[in-house]
């Protein structure tokens, strides 16, 4: 091969593995099935949280589930594509309180005890998901 | 025949053109009549039941900020719809009698009776 | 006698009030997470050990009141101080708290010509209104939480306040408190600037023969968070020098702060409370309790 073909191929494989390097957070939650794990460990708690019960009652887990699980890792920077809603349009009819969004915080924390996730990498997806609140209280 | 006055015979030539269209008027509403909109909001249908004849259309309006995907399940008659985006219409035409329950996969609270006759 | 009577209508207040929010006259939800609303400082309010915080004590969330009653205890080198307080956070918005101080001068009171076990009490009525920001959910801007609050302040043993300088044994700090959570590094910081004119947090009263205006004093906070019940930290607390017949400074500490449940927390600290009426820098563990919903 040419010179230059090999340079530019080695340019080329450098800049692609840079461009789909994970961000280390989604990495240390445990990529996607870590990921699948605190979804599903979340979804068992929101659906059995009697403080929730009311949030809980008429959604098909088997909808939410790909989706939540979609979206945490789009949040946490993995390669998953989230192609549903906004957080503010699926939460703006449900007049969710500050209250109930903390409740969820903290089954989620729950979640990812459950799924082993350390306590400082947890902060950092809590981070990015605390900003949500604006658009998820509505009430 | 005596001589009648024009504008009695222009009202006659066109009382027989409303008479006409009154029979074309009634089966125009019977037409649009064979067809109901049932609205979805707030995660629920508008109605909890309704009574239709055999052969008619239920359109499934989604006025709601959710997405939903209606489905029918019964040995005489299902129906499966497509994800309903908000704006979207579903419509269902019941070809069979009988007693069905409108569900929706996403929203499991949400029922609709229909009793087909 | 009436400033003791005060002291005991402003702590009658504050029960009543909580036993009255504890029983649903107003809503309680304890909704807001672990370790959010900090603790109480020695005048009640909410915050670290030394300073207030622009958190809103308590766990009631936005739609809801919380509240709790506090203990703490400093053992210094020649000194004891110790504070008993009441505090309750409106709405996430608004907080109103009491604690009445009690200054041990043990062994010392005998030196300064008190008598051994000489007290000195001090009764702080709080109020803390948050400006805006929200410390935990603000994590994608720079901006902090903010809040000002008032701390009214009165002392007893008015003949010996005099008789080292003091102006008044009555007195008014105004502080305005910057609290900014950083969740990713598990990090909060606060800053506080206060006006004030006390002296020894205003046990010995207020203004002095060397200074008689108001200063601004600075307090600063940084803590770590270990885990979800678990914080490290460290503060400091400027404090004016008005008295002559005695130098008074800067305080500090280093903290150890346990959230057991949204009921009951208690903090463990080494404090530095700097000179104390020519006994020297006066230092030693500080033990606090806080029982609360």
């Amino acid at each position: 091969m040419r010179p230059s073909i090999r340079i530019a191929a080695a340019v080329l494989f450098i800049s692609c593995r840079t461009a789909f390097a994970a961000d280390p957070l989604f990495t240390d939650l445990g990529g996607e099935p870590g990921i699948k794990r605190i979804s599903s460990n979340a979804l068992d708690l929101y659906f059995s949280d009697p403080r929730l019960a009311k949030d809980f009652d008429n959604i098909n887990r088997r909808f939410l589930e790909p989706r939540f699980a979609a979206y945490l890792c789009h949040i946490a920077g993995g390669p998953c594509v989230y192609k549903g809603h906004t957080m503010k349009q699926s939460h703006q009819e449900l007049a969710i309180t500050e209250t109930r969004f903390n409740f969820v915080v903290e089954d989620l924390e729950r979640a990812m005890d459950r799924a082993g996730v350390p306590y400082h990498v947890q902060t950092r997806l809590l981070a990015r998901l605390a900003p949500l609140e604006r658009d998820i209280v509505t009430r | 025949m005596s001589r009648v006055d024009p504008a009695v015979l222009a009202f006659a030539a066109n009382a027989r053109r409303r008479l006409a269209f009154w029979p074309f008027a009634l089966l125009l509403c019977a037409a649009v009549s064979q067809s109901t909109t049932i609205v979805q909001a707030h995660r629920a249908f508008a109605i909890e039941a309704i009574s239709i004849a055999r052969g008619e259309t239920l359109h499934f309006s989604n006025q709601d900020g959710f997405t939903h995907e209606i489905y029918i399940e019964t040995p005489q008659f299902t129906f499966e719809s497509d994800e309903q985006e908000p704006g979207q219409t579903v419509s269902v035409t019941f070809p069979v009698t009988g007693h069905f329950a409108v569900h929706c996969h996403i929203h499991p609270k949400m029922q609709l009776d229909v009793d087909v006759k | 006698m009436r400033q003791q009577r005060s002291h005991v209508y402003c702590a009658a207040i504050l029960v009543l009030g909580l036993a009255a929010v504890s029983h649903g006259a107003f809503a309680q939800d304890s909704g807001r997470l672990l370790a959010t609303a900090g603790v109480n400082q020695v005048e009640g309010a909410g915050g670290g050990g030394l300073t207030p915080w622009a958190l809103i004590t308590g766990y009631g969330s936005r739609d809801a009141v919380g509240g709790n009653v506090h203990g703490t205890y400093v053992g210094l080198n020649d000194f004891g101080l110790g504070s008993l307080g009441a505090a309750a956070g409106f709405y996430d918005r608004f907080e109103l708290s009491y604690a009445h101080e009690w200054f041990d001068t043990g062994s010392a009171g005998g030196r300064l010509g008190l008598g051994d076990g000489y007290q000195f009490h001090l009764d702080v009525a709080g109020a803390k209104l948050r400006l805006f920001g929200n410390a935990v959910y603000d994590q994608d801007s720079w901006l902090p939480q903010i809040a000002v609050g008032v701390q009214a302040k009165a002392a007893d043993r008015h003949a010996v306040l005099k008789a080292v300088g003091a102006a008044s044994p009555d007195g008014l700090d105004f502080y305005i408190a910057a609290t900014k959570l950083l969740l990713a590094e598990s990090l909060l910081l606060n800053a506080t600037v206060r006006a004030t004119k006390a002296n020894q947090f205003g046990l010995l009263g207020f203004g002095g023969d060397r200074h008689n205006v108001y200063s601004a004093q600075f307090e600063g906070s940084a803590a770590y968070l270990l885990s979800r019940r678990f914080a490290l930290g460290a503060e400091v607390r400027t404090k004016p020098d008005n008295l002559g017949f005695a130098r008074e400074g800067t305080a500090y500490d280093a903290f150890a702060a346990y959230f057991l449940s949204k009921n009951v927390s208690a903090t463990l600290a080494f404090v530095s409370l700097g000179p104390i009426a020519r006994q020297g820098i006066q230092t030693g563990p500080y033990f606090s309790l806080q029982v609360g919903f």
